[in-house]
């Protein structure tokens, strides 16, 4: 699960109340209110140009190479023949729509380009349907394997496979709104009833595995700890690489105006995923109730999804694990403190160790062709 | 160890009270009047039940099985058997144990445990003198045995399979009044009022009395003394756990005599905001209890968990004046007009920072009528993890914790895990992709609640409050009371987990969490 920065439900008449990483919202932000009005029928934040809510985070987040963001819209019937902004995360991610001048033919909405600014450059992710009588959530995910989507209430509306990748931000405030633009007295330009904001940094895959294990304690010496989350890390990156260019070769750019009518991704992708998600959730199953006597069920998947990438990019794949093999994790001048930890905890994660062996294992013939 | 003879010594000594000027009836009438509605997710297997269905359901249901059947749901527990051997036995659930060192097996040494209610009934055992903050009470730690014992038998229709709009009764029931002779599901939640000024004069006291009060899982937990002194400078050195104790007395005592207050310790300044808050506000406080949470049914994810014993709630927030002022009041309905402050919910665990506070707008002056009319106080309980939101619908799961740290403590894991470096870097990888968590939330469950809100509703189900009285004309420190005192002073756990990674919980109360939440908003 990535980690929460910002979420703002309107849940009542203060502004300032939403859940957030420590921080604070600027001055500026205070001047918007939220209210439940007839036109958004629910609490909510009216935008208009020159309102806006800006958290700037007491402690800014490095090395972020996935966002999240989720933003509940209603766009009235008022095209504004100008492009605005939705969210900004630090200086590094924004997303913005480009409204057309007319609504639908139906009057029930209008389109609009989504524009996905992210790290230095602009990516358009199609054009989307804004509803005017009703709120919709759209949701904006980016990793740094260079996948963007967009999700209208859960359904993909829009998808890019190349967006920045290898590409690691900085987010220091969650801003939404047009507090940028110079203030009008127009009616609002939309309405705002939810923000969510999540992002995932470099080590909280490492974080999450972490919670699932017991303690280990080991004195340390050398720096023998970061070197060894430093070592892992790194092999993680390789790997996003790698994956960068399996999702370019199993995905294409796809929006739900314009097509392609084959769709974004291709059956093995649809595939990959589902198996790896399956293999990971039977792992965090057995790590969670300590029980290893089915060790098919993670395996299983496991090596099925590890066929698809390796048929995808073989020779890449064939090096790529060769080179993480390869790696020592733990450093040569921290071996005796590694040794002392394997025996010392050999009974309780026999299990897993045999486990994760087989994995490695598996991925080994894989490689090999076999 | 238990010592219920001291706590209510204790009580007596420094005179109990945490409610004044509301007397404990009146306190009740409250509790009633804003119980929330409760509306659970359709498919919900685990309702709130009381402390005692934790015990008394689970015998009555073991005891009515046939024997044959039995042996699948006793507790299988590794007692000694000797110095250093063991082995594993069945008990008869629920059962109460505390840990006992640990017995060879094999080459490997394993945790063993002494069951303490061996032929006696599990809840006089914890009354024993080992049963502290290591004891657990257990019916069997899997999902399996709490849907035995706690699980639906029938969904609103009477069918088997719960859909949205059929959902699952809870198995709790009771004699139906309006059917002689027939039985209904109910749901059972707890409530108590603390008046906070009240409850950290106490507590102080208790923390004052140190080693000598005996384990409580009421107490110990409001340690907000901290919280109302600020340094000056970071270079100040901390204080004393008896100088912090001594200025937070010397405080109460000169707001409680209108007294000039006291000055603080050199480097440190009063937290006005936290000071103001702890006079100010009294806590109305829902606890809801479950018997299980299953919220890895509901979803693939990585927080997704399950354990026995799961205790959620939420509070509101009163102004004592407000609350004060009405209780002296001749109209009998005046207690009944106080407008809340704020709602706060609890969301999972108070370190991801997802509780939930709703400040409430002061509606018009209008003397005819009722605060209820005015609010909407129903909270949404989420399937399986029994979160407790205040709208329905799907609620991404926040977590503000700083995940750093899990990295940094347990990077050691990676040592005991090199070898397999081509495996952990694959998973780490797919971790990524794992991008949320999501709480469900329903209209179409069963609904809870007060029974002129709820009575006429088709999907409506007898709700009861059980009081935790904290009033000086009747606490639960008092003789007549033990037998609640026994349940709720109960600081071991409420649940066993099997897993490597325990998240089991004891109860201890929430005051301090809905404080802290409530500090952060104001």
């Amino acid at each position: 699960m990535w980690r929460s920065v910002f979420l703002h439900e309107f849940i009542d008449h203060r502004i300032t109340n939403c859940q957030a990483l420590a921080g604070r919202p600027t001055p500026a932000s205070l001047a918007l209110a939220a209210d439940d009005t007839a036109e958004s029928g629910t609490n909510a934040a009216p935008i208009r140009r020159g309102s806006g809510f800006e958290y700037v985070l007491d402690a800014p987040l490095g090395q972020v190479i996935g966002v999240s963001c989720r933003v509940r819209l209603m766009y009235p019937l008022n095209p504004q023949p100008f492009m605005f902004p939705v969210i900004r995360l630090g200086a590094g991610a924004e997303l913005l729509l480009w409204p057309q001048s007319h609504p639908l033919p139906d009057l029930s909405g209008t389109l609009a380009l989504a524009r996905l600014w992210l790290g230095s450059s602009f990516k358009n992710l199609g054009n989307i349907v804004l509803p005017a009588r009703r709120f919709v959530e759209f949701r904006l995910d980016w990793h740094t394997s260079g996948q963007a989507r967009i999700l209208a209430d859960g359904q993909l509306v829009a998808y890019a496979n190349a967006v920045a990748p290898g590409a690691m931000l900085s987010v220091d405030r969650v801003a939404f709104g047009m507090l940028n633009l110079q203030p009008a007295a127009t009616p609002p330009v939309y309405h705002l009833s939810r923000v969510f904001v999540r992002v995932l940094q470099r080590p909280d895959a490492l974080a999450h595995l972490s919670k699932l294990l017991p303690r280990v304690k080991v004195a340390d010496e050398n720096r023998c700890h970061a070197r060894a989350v430093g070592n892992i890390l790194a092999q993680v990156d390789a790997l996003r690489q790698f994956m960068a260019q399996v999702h370019q070769a199993l995905s294409q750019n796809w929006s739900a105006q314009a097509g392609p009518a084959a769709g974004p991704f291709k059956p093995e992708a649809v595939e990959a995923h589902a198996l790896s998600t399956e293999a990971v959730a039977a792992l965090v199953g057995m790590l969670r109730t300590s029980d290893f006597a089915d060790t098919a069920r993670f395996l299983e998947p496991f090596e099925k999804f590890l066929r698809i990438l390796h048929a995808t990019l073989p020779q890449q794949f064939a090096a790529l694990a060769a080179q993480i093999d390869g790696t020592k994790i733990v450093p040569e001048d921290c071996r005796a403190a590694y040794e002392q930890a394997l025996n010392d905890n050999s009974a309780a994660f026999g299990p897993l160790i045999k486990l994760m062996t087989e994995a490695s294992d598996r991925v080994r013939a894989i490689a090999a062709g076999n | 160890m238990a010592n219920l003879p001291a706590l209510q010594q204790f009580a007596a000594t420094h005179g109990f009270g945490l409610t004044a000027p509301l007397r404990h009836a009146q306190v009740r009438r409250l509790a009633q009047y804003w119980l929330p509605q409760m509306r659970f997710y359709w498919d919900e297997r685990f309702h709130p039940v009381a402390l005692d269905d934790i015990f008394a359901m689970v015998e009555d249901q073991f005891a009515a099985m046939p024997p044959a059947a039995q042996d699948a749901f006793r507790v299988n527990k590794m007692v000694r058997t000797g110095p250093l051997t063991g082995e594993v036995r069945g008990f008869d659930p629920p059962v109460v144990h505390v840990p006992d060192g640990a017995v060879q097996q094999g080459n490997i040494f394993v945790p063993a445990v002494r069951v303490l209610n061996e032929g006696t009934p599990a809840r006089e055992a914890l009354s024993l003198p080992e049963v502290a903050s290591s004891a657990m009470v257990t019916h069997g730690a899997s999902f399996r045995a709490s849907d035995q014992f706690f699980g639906p038998l029938v969904t609103l229709s009477g069918g088997n399979t719960a859909v949205a709009g059929d959902p699952f009764l809870p198995r709790a029931d009771e004699p139906d009044p309006a059917h002689p002779g027939e039985r209904r599901p109910r749901v059972t939640v707890m409530a108590a009022l603390h008046n906070l000024l009240e409850l950290l004069k106490y507590e102080l006291a208790v923390d004052a009395a140190g080693d000598d009060y005996p384990p409580d899982a009421l107490r110990g937990n409001f340690n907000i003394a901290g919280m109302l002194l600020l340094r000056t400078s970071p270079q100040v050195p901390p204080l004393s756990a008896e100088e912090l104790r001594n200025f937070v007395l010397a405080l109460i005592a000169a707001h409680e005599s209108n007294g000039a207050m006291p000055d603080p310790p050199p480097g440190w300044r009063l937290n006005r905001l936290a000071w103001d808050a702890v006079t100010r506000f009294a806590f109305l406080e829902y606890s809801f209890f479950y018997a299980y949470n299953d919220f890895e049914r509901y979803q693939t994810a990585l927080f997704d968990n399950e354990h026995e014993g799961d205790d959620e709630g939420c509070c509101l927030v009163f102004e004592r004046n407000a609350i004060n002022v009405a209780a002296s009041s001749s109209d009998p309905d005046a207690l009944r007009r106080v407008v809340p402050h704020s709602i706060i919910t609890s969301v999972h665990e108070e370190y991801q920072d997802a509780d939930l506070l709703k400040f409430i707008a002061p509606p018009p002056p209008d003397p005819d009528r009722l605060a209820r009319d005015a609010v909407d106080f129903t909270v949404y309980i989420a399937g399986g993890s029994h979160a407790t939101y205040l709208t329905p619908g799907t609620h991404d799961l926040v977590d503000f914790q700083d995940t750093w740290g899990f990295v940094d403590e347990n990077a050691p894991i990676l040592y005991v895990i090199a070898p397999a470096v081509l495996a952990l870097a694959i998973i780490l990888a797919i971790i990524e992709h794992f991008v949320d968590t999501e709480d469900f939330t329903s209209e179409e469950g069963v609904h809870a609640g007060p029974h002129d809100i709820v009575g006429g509703d088709p999907a409506g189900v007898a709700a009861h409050v059980v009081m935790l009285p904290m009033s000086a004309n009747n606490h639960v420190y008092r003789p007549a009371n033990e037998a609640l005192l026994l349940l709720r002073s109960y600081a071991g756990k409420w649940g066993a987990h099997d897993g490597i990674v325990d998240i089991s919980p004891p109860f201890p109360t929430k005051t301090a969490r809905y404080f802290r939440k409530l500090l952060s908003k104001l």
